[in-house]
């Protein structure tokens, strides 16, 4: 059974995650593509197979074959384009931080369940070999009972100036677009919402002091007595250090388990000097983990079964980055709503 | 410049003592004159002195230019007291003391007596962290943006040859196993972002070791001026089997250049049956650490690591447990 899907916005994610991940897989149609720039959905309508209707997003919603809508436009035009797929009748797969607010983020939970459609936020880490063996070693329960996880994701982001990611008030910084992937794992590794954050954020670069949007942060979530979880996510760091290398170490009651990306290097190129290429731009998440979530949507959808990352699960990585940013302008640790 | 350092060890408590002493024994420009000690760690003084071909003594004695401080850091003040009006030159041991106030009292008994007074942390000493601070300090890494320093080890239960449990006694030790280890992390920051720490947040707990008195695992998160954040993670959180006793990682971006640093020994890799290790080919970072000290005296010159850069490592940390308890960030002084 193939599930037909119009897509919206076929920027960056889109040609780095998505395109390789249609072009492996079957159990997807792309029908119809639309951009608010239509050169640009012209272009990414050629490099996908299957010759889809090339559209404007208003007319995406009139498409009687469009079965799903995937979202994947900047971080605070979310809600209303999902919400206005979901009251048209689509399911929808949106790229994430689901919402730029906590509060569009309950508007589109409550939108598909009044009208009875799915809703599946895009956390690419849970379709991610690396991340499901971490969360399969600590369910077997080897190292005991996490107390503590530090966990980063580091990368130069090469958009320029006038990019939506260097608005503040579009994407939230490194904070909220790379922050809420963290956050994501910290509550699905932990199984447990936490009670406070606590912020430090930087704006480095001379993009992220004129758009607002933090370019780094560090955040405390206090997961209660003697249990923490500690994010650090960056866009400063140089364009040779490779695509957002994640580092992650996680104390237990009884072990230690520790992942580094960069421990792992498939090459060291010498000449004149030396040269450590790295993984391709997205790591193992290209190949298979965007095929394994877009596959996953259409499966749950077919089969009317759960999808493997809530829409609740979702709505609390908003709660948490939401936290995070209140304390970096307070000063102090902040509650997460639950 | 002087010629051999006369020297003596205070105390056979501090688990570094171990290294040091016969790292100093066989130092080409120290004589190492006496280890004197008492409480449990005596007899292991006594065997080590016999060992190094030196005399143990009951009580600190005289004949001595300099002096290692190997004591628990609640009696650093008494011997600094006692041997600074003597002349007597000290490598103190971290931390400086149990309190900011005992440590200021510290610096100021050697200040006043005119005597070098050297806190020994070892990432100053290892290779890695070495190279990234040459390179800051040519400019190479632009501004300090973010820095992630991660220093864990085993809990010091079981360190062979010493009673190490005092580090577990809150009264004796000051704090647990993220101050224990932590504070070297502190000290590394200090000197390699070069500025000084304006606000601290930390949360500390007993982590994988809630049978402890005290804590075994934490992390901080440190501004500076200039705006850099640092983390520290640090504890006891090694578990037995794992391949090494202590391990590091540093991570420092800068605006112009980003630096990691993996382990911080050049290892050896062993492995039976039942387990593998890595066993520290030489520790560098010991070896730095005291020869800095010996030539600092005998030239004359300030130590690079000073007695207000411990009291400083130490007000930071002590910020650190103050926040973790209060829940709140704590702006420095």
């Amino acid at each position: 059974m193939t599930l037909d899907v119009g897509i919206i916005g076929v920027g960056n994610i889109f040609e780095k995650g998505y395109v390789p991940a249609f072009e492996a897989t079957e159990a997807l149609r792309v029908v119809a593509v639309s951009d608010l720039d239509p050169g640009r959905a012209e272009a990414a309508a050629r490099r996908l197979g299957g010759a889809p209707r090339v559209v404007t997003p208003g007319e995406l919603l009139g498409q009687g074959d469009v079965e799903a809508v995937l979202i994947l436009t900047p971080t605070h035009t979310h809600a209303e384009l999902a919400i206005a797929a979901l009251e048209g009748g689509k399911h929808v797969l949106c790229e994430k931080p689901m919402a730029r607010t906590p509060a569009d983020a309950r508007r589109m939970a409550a939108a598909a369940a009044n009208a009875g459609r799915r809703l599946m936020i895009g956390h690419t880490r849970r379709f991610d070999d690396r991340w499901t063996a971490l969360h399969d070693q600590l369910r077997s329960g080897r190292i005991g009972e996490p107390v503590h996880v530090f966990r980063s994701e580091h990368a130069f982001n090469g958009a320029p100036g006038e990019a939506w990611q260097w608005q503040d008030d579009q994407s939230g910084g490194a904070l909220w677009d790379v922050g809420v992937h963290v956050a994501e794992l910290f509550h699905w590794f932990l199984g447990d919402v936490p009670l406070t954050a606590f912020t430090k954020v930087n704006h480095s670069r001379p993009e992220s002091q004129a758009g607002g949007a933090p370019d780094v942060a560090v955040v405390t979530f206090d997961f209660g007595p003697s249990r923490h979880a500690v994010l650090s996510v960056s866009w400063i760091h140089p364009p040779a250090w490779g695509p957002f290398y994640a580092t992650t170490e996680i104390v237990g009651t009884g072990g230690r388990l520790e992942y580094h990306d960069q421990d792992g290097h498939p090459a060291i190129v010498v000449g004149s000097e030396i040269e450590i290429p790295r993984y391709s731009p997205l790591l193992s998440s290209v190949s298979t983990a965007f095929r394994r979530e877009i596959e996953h949507f259409a499966h749950a959808i077919a089969t009317e079964t759960p999808f493997a990352v809530s829409v609740e699960d979702a709505i609390v990585a908003v709660d948490m980055v939401d936290a995070a940013e209140r304390s970096a302008r307070s000063g102090r640790p902040e509650a997460v709503t639950r | 410049m002087s010629p051999r350092l006369r020297l003596g060890i205070v105390g056979f408590d501090h688990p570094h003592v171990l290294r040091f002493a016969p790292m100093l024994a066989a130092h080409p420009d120290v004589d190492l004159e006496w280890i004197s000690a008492d409480g449990p760690n005596r007899a292991a003084a006594e065997a080590m002195a016999r060992d190094l071909g030196t005399r143990f003594v009951a009580e600190p004695a005289g004949g001595i230019d300099a002096a290692y401080l190997a004591v628990r850091p609640g009696r650093h003040l008494e011997v600094v007291r006692r041997l600074a009006p003597e002349g007597v030159h000290l490598l103190c041991d971290k931390p400086i003391a149990l309190s900011a106030d005992d440590g200021r009292a510290i610096v100021e008994n050697a200040r006043a007596a005119g005597v070098h007074l050297m806190v020994p942390f070892n990432p100053r000493g290892q290779l890695g962290p070495r190279a990234v601070k040459e390179r800051i300090d040519h400019g190479a890494l632009g501004e300090i943006r973010l820095v992630h320093v991660v220093k864990v080890g085993k809990v010091p239960l079981s360190i062979p040859g010493i009673d190490a449990s005092w580090l577990l006694d809150p009264t004796e030790a000051g704090f647990g196993g993220f101050g224990d280890i932590g504070l070297h992390a502190v000290d590394a920051l200090r000197w390699l972002i070069g500025r000084e720490a304006t606000r601290v947040y930390a949360r500390i707990h007993k982590g994988p070791h809630p049978e402890l008195a005290v804590d075994s695992i934490g992390t901080a998160t440190i501004e500076w001026e200039g705006g850099a954040i640092a983390t520290v993670t640090a504890g006891w959180v090694n578990p037995d089997g794992y391949p090494s006793f202590l391990d590091a990682r540093f991570e420092v971006v800068g605006t112009e250049a980003a630096a990691r640093v993996g382990h911080p020994y050049q290892d050896l890799r062993l492995a039976d049956a039942n387990r593998s290790e890595r066993i520290a080919v030489s520790r560098t970072d010991a070896l730095w650490n005291i020869d800095a000290f010996v030539q600092s005296v005998r030239r004359d010159v300030e130590p690079p690591i000073t007695g207000e850069d411990g009291l400083r490592a130490l007000e930071i940390m002590l910020a650190c447990y103050r926040s973790s308890e209060l829940g709140e960030e704590i702006v420095l002084a």
